[in-house]
């Protein structure tokens, strides 16, 4: 065990070290400097007003935390881990799992190793919520055992879910008390909901969101299910060293019941852990990210299924779009499905209160309308950052994109083009759930030719300004690779962040640029023609401003294109790498 | 010296053939910073020539490779793939040649299938559909049709990565250690698919470190060391210029003019 410990002291020490030596360079530098900036105005600017300022035990922010906590959990009993119970690399699998090592010392090993995860989110949370009640160092040792406990849940919950996987009846039957325990949580709690609905509604007539959280949140038996949460969570609430004492014996009592519980749940874990590992050592080879896959498929094999999207190609002609049919199939294949289905449940949710409070589907259409709507508007922002399957991937497989007979101005438009399609194909559906929404909604709004005008202006607009957002994404990808997340593997750590930071910014500013001229032609063309023919100024207009946005962007990605022709292979891989 | 296929029948090897050169390199150059990691090579492989490149770690293999390619671009020098430029003019000298790596490029999110679908569109295969299915046979993949990459073994995905390099049927055929990772009912295919291409009219170069399948399957021989040429020409042509290497294995004349043979021999 001792040599595990060095293991995780001397590995921590050597990352550390790595990141110093690497913050030298002025990349990293810039980079550390703006994520430490960042933190800082988000926890720590004089003028923030710390979050549990004026919180209470039991209070609403205290209940809100631990139902959040509820989510999270039941989340993992339902829905599991993208990760194995107990994530192994590839050289930890190679040289430990042979090596004379018990299981047990194995999983106290992944313990420790969680630690530094556990201190660092322990800091962050310290500044997070900021002064207010306990001193700092008791309330750090608070959260450190709300993180520890939390984190040794997590790899409970996941070796029941993969014993039960594993061994089915049997494997479910080792999980029973664990698994029963959930179960009936979630129908008390389910129940005890159902049960205050006219509270709820009477609250939210009267009062708003904020009484009808309340009224969920005090009834009884969601106090109830809500117990063991409340409890861990008590001594960063408390408000005094006595209270905090006091509060804390039930949290300790907590964590302490859990560390066994993981020792002891006897699950073959290794070959899960194995799999991982090839996974995720194939996918950074690839510059793709390591996800589970079902049961039975062989190392390595993707989250992802074939026969989940097919999309016909014709075997000649333009040879560009077999690079457009490949990007859109990739995201049709690699898209979450978990994203999605949280958006769905949201969005019920939300119909389900406004239905209630307006007493009528039609302000329910309005508002789904309206979240449509704001979606497809917030995709023109967020859409280029969201889909990915560009360039910002297939710049780790640039040795084969550039042995392809296409120049590399093609090359780079087949590129954008594929990310485009796929955001303006998005954004059009959720215009069109609007379209159906708003006529069935009582809420008065514009004209029905307006609203033609509008929709066709949308979409005359929307693929160019589309286009442009993502061709500032993919100038970055091939301009500054260093400065540029490539593939779908997320870095760590501030420089990261701050290098996350700049990049949005330096595109924001690069994107502003590039619309800047087409806006002022579109605005002058709608401003000379809105007196004569009203709405319908808006079409060409935009026709205008988006041609123009075409023009610039085809002069740029033929510059690019010589840029894509002189960008060896070399460079991009090693950047991934650093 | 050795000049049967693996299938037993005799290669034309030892002589050198009589078809127009298909890749033309003069003078090529290629710098990284300070680091020459290849220095004015030239040589031309002619259609139906299998041309063995070898040389030691670092020697600058790889790099030449990528160069013929049109994967990097040479400091200096010239290279030509059917005739056409593949700095100025890459789009026909790419579309007639394939480049096969040692470590395969796929794209995790499309199927076997795809994979070639996809190749075909690329290089303009109109009969693609009608290719596929035979090739696939060849490779022994037809099971694997629908599979994605992640779903295959190392030498599935090599025998994949090869079927993308054989639907265009290319005038040019360059492969890096072709063989990591099949088995010997692979290497076998892999060998005679190899002669087969050469003797449709194909101009094969090919690197491997297994100087066995360079003996075997080569008709001439190019072995580099520090980025420059240290011999180049059949076997017997290299064995004559040098008697002292008469009556040694290819293995003994590769650590012989790499200069790797005398620390070996203490």
């Amino acid at each position: 065990m001792r040599a595990l410990v060095w293991l995780v002291a001397r590995s921590a020490r050597n990352r550390f070290a790595q990141r110093l030596r690497r913050a030298r360079q002025p990349r990293y530098a810039l980079a550390l400097i703006a994520g430490a900036a960042y933190l800082w105005l988000v926890f720590a600017s004089p003028g923030r007003r710390a979050p549990l300022a004026g919180a209470s035990m039991n209070g609403l922010a205290h209940l809100s935390y631990a139902l959040g906590l509820a989510v999270l959990v039941g989340s993992w009993w339902l829905l599991g881990s993208e990760r194995p119970p107990l994530a192994f690399t590839a050289a930890e699998v190679q040289l430990l799992f042979p090596a004379p090592l018990s299981r047990r010392q194995l999983v106290q090993l992944k313990l420790l190793q969680a630690q530094g995860a556990v201190l660092v989110s322990t800091v962050i949370w310290l500044f997070l919520l900021g002064a207010g009640g306990v001193a700092a160092p008791l309330r750090a040792v608070a959260l450190w055992v709300v993180f520890t406990t939390l984190h040794l849940h997590h790899a409970g919950a996941s070796l029941v879910r993969a014993g039960a996987a594993e061994h089915g009846a049997a494997g479910l039957r080792r999980g029973a008390w664990p698994m029963a325990l959930f179960v009936a949580a979630a129908l008390v709690g389910g129940i005890g909901i159902f049960r205050e609905m006219p509270a709820i509604r009477a609250a939210l007539d009267a009062g708003g969101i904020t009484a009808a959280a309340r009224a969920v949140l005090r009834a009884p038996t969601v106090m109830l299910v809500l117990a063991p949460f409340r409890a861990l969570l008590a001594p960063v609430f408390a408000r005094s060293a006595s209270e905090w004492s006091r509060t804390m014996i039930p949290a300790l009592l907590l964590l302490v019941v859990h560390y066994p519980w993981v020792l002891r749940t006897d699950v073959a874990f290794e070959e899960g852990a194995a799999e991982w590992a090839a996974r995720r050592a194939a996918a950074q080879a690839a510059g793709g990210t390591a996800r589970r896959t079902a049961r039975g498929a062989r190392p390595g094999a993707p989250r992802w299924r074939a026969a989940s999207a097919r999309l016909p190609l014709a075997p000649s002609g333009t040879p560009a779009m077999a690079i457009v049919w490949k990007n859109i199939l990739a995201f049709l294949r690699t898209v979450r499905l978990s994203s999605i289905v949280i958006i769905a449940i949201a969005g019920t949710a939300g119909f389900a209160i406004s239905a209630s409070r307006s007493a009528g589907a039609r302000g329910g259409a309005w508002f789904i309308g309206t979240i449509a709507l704001s979606f497809a508007a917030a995709l023109v922002i967020l859409g280029p950052l969201w889909i990915r399957n560009d360039l910002r991937l297939d710049m780790l497989r640039l040795e084969a994109l550039r042995a392809y007979p296409l120049r590399g101005a093609s090359m780079v438009r087949a590129e954008v083009a594929g990310s485009a399609i796929t955001l303006t194909l998005i954004q059009m559906s959720l215009a069109l759930v609007a379209a159906i929404a708003f006529p069935a909604s009582d809420v008065p709004a514009f004209a029905r030719s307006a609203r033609a005008a509008l929709a066709l202006a949308a979409l005359l607009a929307l693929p160019a300004v589309n286009g442009a957002g993502l061709l500032v994404q993919n100038s970055a990808a091939l301009l500054f690779p260093a400065w540029v997340r490539l593939g779908l593997t997320r870095p760590r750590g501030i420089e990261a962040m701050g290098q996350g930071i700049l990049t949005t910014f330096g595109s924001l500013v690069g994107l502003v640029l590039l619309l800047l001229v087409p806006a002022a032609v579109g605005i002058a063309a709608a401003y000379a023609l809105f007196p004569s023919i009203g709405a319908w100024a808006l079409p060409p207009a935009c026709a205008a401003g988006a041609l123009l946005l075409l023009g610039e962007m085809w002069a740029i990605t033929i510059w690019l294109g010589r840029v894509f022709d002189r960008t060896e292979p070399l460079g991009a891989e090693a950047t991934a790498e650093a | 010296m050795i000049s049967t296929s693996a299938t037993g029948a005799p290669l034309p090897s030892a002589e050198r053939p009589d078809g127009a050169p298909v890749i033309e390199v003069e003078g090529l150059t290629k710098l990284y910073d300070d680091l020459t990691a290849v220095d004015g090579l030239s040589f031309r492989v002619a259609s139906g020539e299998v041309l063995g490149l070898v040389g030691p770690n670092g020697a600058g293999k790889t790099t030449t490779l990528r160069s013929l390619c049109g994967i990097i671009r040479p400091t200096r020098g010239a290279i030509r793939v059917a005739g056409h430029d593949i700095v100025r003019d890459p789009v026909p000298a790419k579309r007639a040649l394939a480049f096969i790596p040692d470590e395969p490029q796929l794209f995790e999110y499309l199927t076997v299938t795809e994979h070639l679908r996809f190749v075909g569109r690329v290089y303009g295969v109109s009969d693609a559909p009608a290719r596929i299915g035979p090739l696939l046979d060849e490779l022994e993949l037809s099971d694997k049709r629908d599979a994605l990459p992640g779903e295959l073994s190392r030498g599935m995905r090599q025998k994949l990565a090869i079927a993308c390099g054989l639907l265009h049927e290319p005038r040019a055929l360059i492969l890096d250690e072709p063989l990591t990772g099949l088995d010997p009912a692979g290497i076998r295919k892999m060998k005679a698919t190899i002669v087969a291409r050469s003797r449709a009219g194909a101009a094969v170069v090919l690197s491997s470190h297994l100087l066995h399948l360079v003996e075997e399957l080569c008709t001439r021989l190019l072995v580099i060391q520090g980025g420059r040429l240290v011999a180049f020409g059949a076997i017997g042509d290299i064995v004559a210029e040098r008697p002292q290497l008469a009556g040694r294995g290819l293995e003994d004349i590769f650590l012989a003019l790499t200069g790797a043979d005398e620390p070996a021999r203490r």
